[in-house]
């Protein structure tokens, strides 16, 4: 992997004419900030103002401050491929993105609907599976997806939950139409990155929260919390024992599992320190051994149970499976949420929205198309330069095509791909995703962004924290904003 | 708490300890060699890797013992387990996993010491190292001290200062094994033996302790009984031990394998005779310490951690893992 040179640190030009946001070009998207050149759009106007009036040397300096603020605090994302345990220091912007309260306010109940829709799909393709008798999900996409667990077959979840912690990825496009790119409901990762960018904006701009009126966001360990807890087994009583599931130090996500551990202030537990007896749980303490009700787990399906699973999982709790199904102790999230999430079921959420909730999406979904079907097919294997091709079970950027950026060789090697497993793959158009004003190389460029707010399905409650992670694009025209991918993030304030 | 927490911990404790031990050892050589009418400089280099134990693993890399060798050996060696670069990585390592047990303060100490380790500018400090022992001492004790001073007061907190006083207690075994008797092998009134005793005490931080309460004569017994049987310096064997001790007692109160061993090490450290540490007997005494102080670790393994370890083949794979599960 290329090495990629993180905002933080860029080297600072002299200061520029006329302060930063002189000479920005808004190119052809929708920008975020600007309405027009040199008019930021009405929430945006205190921080335009405040960002001209400041040099780069003097954003500079207070990146210096932010960036040793992330060294030393050990905030890093190891990227797989790259040495194992090196951290690079996590790339991160300091523009923030701001979102007006009634913008957010429509977002918040399109995803309070979205999970809905999407955990009542859960409950009934693991029971009754009326969606698939209505004839409105074809049931070889759900039998096919490699994440449909028959173990999960006729299993009643606490509180009818499955997926108690979604992501859900949205992008605007050129009209500025807020869309569902993506829904993330087996792990989800980056709610750490929301809350640390915060802390540092806090630092960087504190004048500016004052005048802005931005929501607080720092009760999001709590609320997680209060959702586990709202899942426990009944048995448990009043003070369930909830821990932190992790594959280990070497996830790139560990930073965000210990960090979450500290907040909550629950165990962070790796798969040696438990163990099952009788179809339940404990831990292995330094006084014996301690009963688990709840286990916030970060690892996926595949590894948590090698007498279930994988075989060869050296990450898995032999046994945890029937400890789960016995209702001794719950999982979060569920087992089986992937079917969910498949890209290939992803293009029915409105429809499912409809069949269960009776109601029209409030956020739409991006077009696609699907290689299973004949027309599709032939249409996409006509258009890779325009298209968008994903694998339905890769997520992260890897395993896809951007048709536009892409060489002839990659788009043979993909029409390759499709054409021995259309099942495989899904292509969408290519989206003019929005961009917002970044500090790259000691200016304001604008750089395409996407927003993924966290969604917590509790059995008492629905909890969304105001904001999100707005991941950034940092290499110049690039689409690609995971953090794998050479991607930054950028605080998110919603305004009350 | 988790055994495996307070493996971690414990040896997070363990490793800075030994990085701090081992520059110290570096650094004092480096400034007793500077005023030596030494014959033999090669010797005193070499008792330093004979000391930390390798001797043979040196002998594999290098064929003479120099400043440049044992310090590169001590310091920078892939190939030992003990360097202090490798110290500081798996002290790193381990707190890393186990982030949310200590304080936010200790673990930026042990993320600036790992940085200032890396990213050390090699040659610089081959030219120059006390600056840069100085500031990697200093990085050891702000984590000892922040341990101390921002952390809860509970078992994951009795697992640092176990490991911490272990390690330091089988340290200063070591050099009094290693430099106390070639310095008694010199005459009487050959001034290089002075300077040898006074390196044995430098080595342990006990020179200025020293002096305070035996002024500068540098009667041998008066050093061996501050160095093994003190119970109030802080690196002298005895006082080591009894912290050791007291931690585990703190941990759980049921008399086990380590509350027992450790008992007894320090009752014998307490009770014994002047003639235990003097003479023909030092030796004998100074091994069942060192033999006493491993057995004390494996109990504490064994009653605490009992961690299921993997075969080293198979770690590979399960970091792979790691990478890809989530």
């Amino acid at each position: 992997m290329e090495a990629h040179r993180p905002v933080i640190g860029a080297d600072v030009a002299a200061e520029a004419d006329g302060g930063l946001t002189a000479g920005y070009d808004l190119g052809t998207f929708f920008d975020e900030m600007f309405e027009s050149p040199g008019v930021p759009r009405p929430h945006y106007r205190l921080l335009a103002e405040r960002l001209s009036a400041m040099g780069a040397a003097q954003l500079g300096e207070r990146i210096r401050v932010a960036n040793a603020f992330f060294l030393t605090q050990g905030i890093g994302f190891t990227v797989y491929g790259d040495d194992a345990g090196t951290d690079r220091i996590f790339p991160f912007d300091l523009v923030p993105r701001i979102i007006p309260a009634e913008e957010w306010a429509i977002i918040e109940r399109g995803l309070v609907q979205r999970l809905r829709a999407l955990n009542l799909f859960l409950a009934d393709i693991y029971h009754r599976q009326q969606i698939l008798e209505a004839g409105i999900v074809p049931p070889g996409l759900v039998f096919g997806s490699r994440n449909f667990r028959r173990e999960m077959m006729g299993f009643d979840v606490p509180g009818d939950i499955y997926a108690h912690v979604g992501g859900v990825d949205l992008v605007r496009d050129g009209d500025g139409t807020y869309l569902v790119l993506e829904d993330n409901l087996r792990t989800p990762s980056g709610v750490s990155y929301m809350l640390e960018s915060r802390e540092a904006l806090k630092r960087i701009f504190a004048a500016l929260f004052d005048r802005y009126g931005v929501r607080a966001i720092d009760q999001y360990p709590r609320e997680l919390f209060e959702t586990l807890r709202s899942v426990a087994p009944r048995a448990s009583g009043s003070e369930p024992s909830i821990v932190l599931l992790t594959p280990g130090a070497h996830n790139s996500a560990y930073f965000e599992h210990s960090f979450l551990g500290r907040q909550m202030g629950v165990e962070i537990v790796e798969a040696r320190d438990l163990i099952v007896h009788r179809n339940r749980v404990f831990n292995r303490t330094t006084r014996g051994m301690q009963r688990v009700d709840v286990i916030y787990r970060r690892i996926d399906d595949d590894f948590l149970d090698p007498l279930a699973f994988r075989q060869d999982s050296l990450l898995g709790v032999p046994g945890i499976l029937n400890a789960y199904r016995a209702g001794n102790v719950t999982l979060a999230n569920a087992i089986g949420t992937g079917v969910a999430d498949d890209k290939a079921i992803y293009p029915y959420v409105p429809e499912m929205i409809r069949f269960y909730l009776g109601e029209d999406a409030i956020l739409p979904n991006v077009p696609t198309f699907h290689a299973t079907d004949p027309t599709d097919l032939a249409y996409v294997l006509d258009h890779l330069e325009e298209l968008v091709v994903k694998a339905v079970d890769q997520s992260g950027g890897y395993g896809m095509l951007i048709g536009p950026a892409s060489t002839a060789a990659e788009r043979d090697e993909f029409r390759r791909l499709i054409v021995a497993e259309p099942r495989n793959y899904i292509a969408q158009p290519t989206i003019a995703l929005s961009r917002h004003p970044t500090f790259v190389d000691g200016e304001l460029r604008g750089c395409h962004v996407d927003l993924r707010p966290f969604v917590l399905s509790g059995a008492d409650a629905t909890r969304i924290v105001p904001g999100g992670l707005t991941r950034t694009a940092l290499r110049p025209g690039s689409l690609v904003v995971n953090s794998s991918q050479g991607g930054g993030s950028k605080d998110t304030w919603v305004l009350a | 708490m988790l055994s495996r927490v307070a493996e971690s911990l414990y040896w997070t404790a363990r490793y800075v300890e030994r990085a701090e031990d081992v520059t110290r050892l570096l650094d004092v050589n480096f400034h007793a060699l500077l005023d030596a009418q030494v014959d033999d400089r090669g010797q005193a280099w070499l008792q330093i890797v004979q000391l930390l134990g390798d001797e043979e693993r040196y002998a594999e890399h290098y064929d003479e013992a120099t400043a440049v060798n044992v310090s590169d050996w001590v310091l920078w060696h892939d190939g030992n387990p003990n360097a202090v670069v490798n110290c500081v990585t798996l002290e790193r390592e381990n707190a890393r996993s186990v982030r949310e047990q200590i304080s936010g303060e200790m673990w930026e100490a042990i993320n600036k010491l790992f940085l200032l380790v890396r990213g050390a500018n090699r040659r610089a400090v081959s030219r120059g190292p006390h600056a840069f022992f100085e500031q990697l001492r200093n990085g050891a004790h702000l984590f000892q001290g922040s341990a101390d001073a921002t952390m809860t007061h509970g078992d994951p907190y009795e697992f640092i200062r176990l490991g911490l006083q272990l390690e330091r207690a089988a340290t200063t075994v070591r050099i009094v094994t290693s430099r106390y008797p070639r310095a008694l092998a010199l005459e009487h009134d050959d001034p290089a033996r002075a300077r040898q005793l006074i390196a044995l005490l430098e080595s342990c931080s006990a020179f200025e302790a020293f002096v305070k309460r035996h002024g500068t004569l540098f009667e041998p017994a008066a050093i061996a009984e501050e160095l093994i049987r003190s119970a109030d310096f802080p690196r002298a064997v005895r006082y080591c031990l009894a912290s050791s001790l007291d931690a585990v007692s703190r941990i759980s109160s049921d008399q086990g394998a380590p509350h027992r061993i450790l008992g007894r090490l320090v009752a014998g450290l307490e009770y014994g005779e002047a003639g235990d540490i003097s003479g023909e007997a030092m030796s004998q005494t100074l091994r069942e310490l060192l033999t006493g102080i491993h057995a004390a670790g494996e109990a504490v393994t064994k009653a605490y951690f009992s961690s299921r370890a993997l075969p080293a083949g198979a770690l590979a794979m399960q970091e792979a893992q790691q990478q890809q599960c989530g």
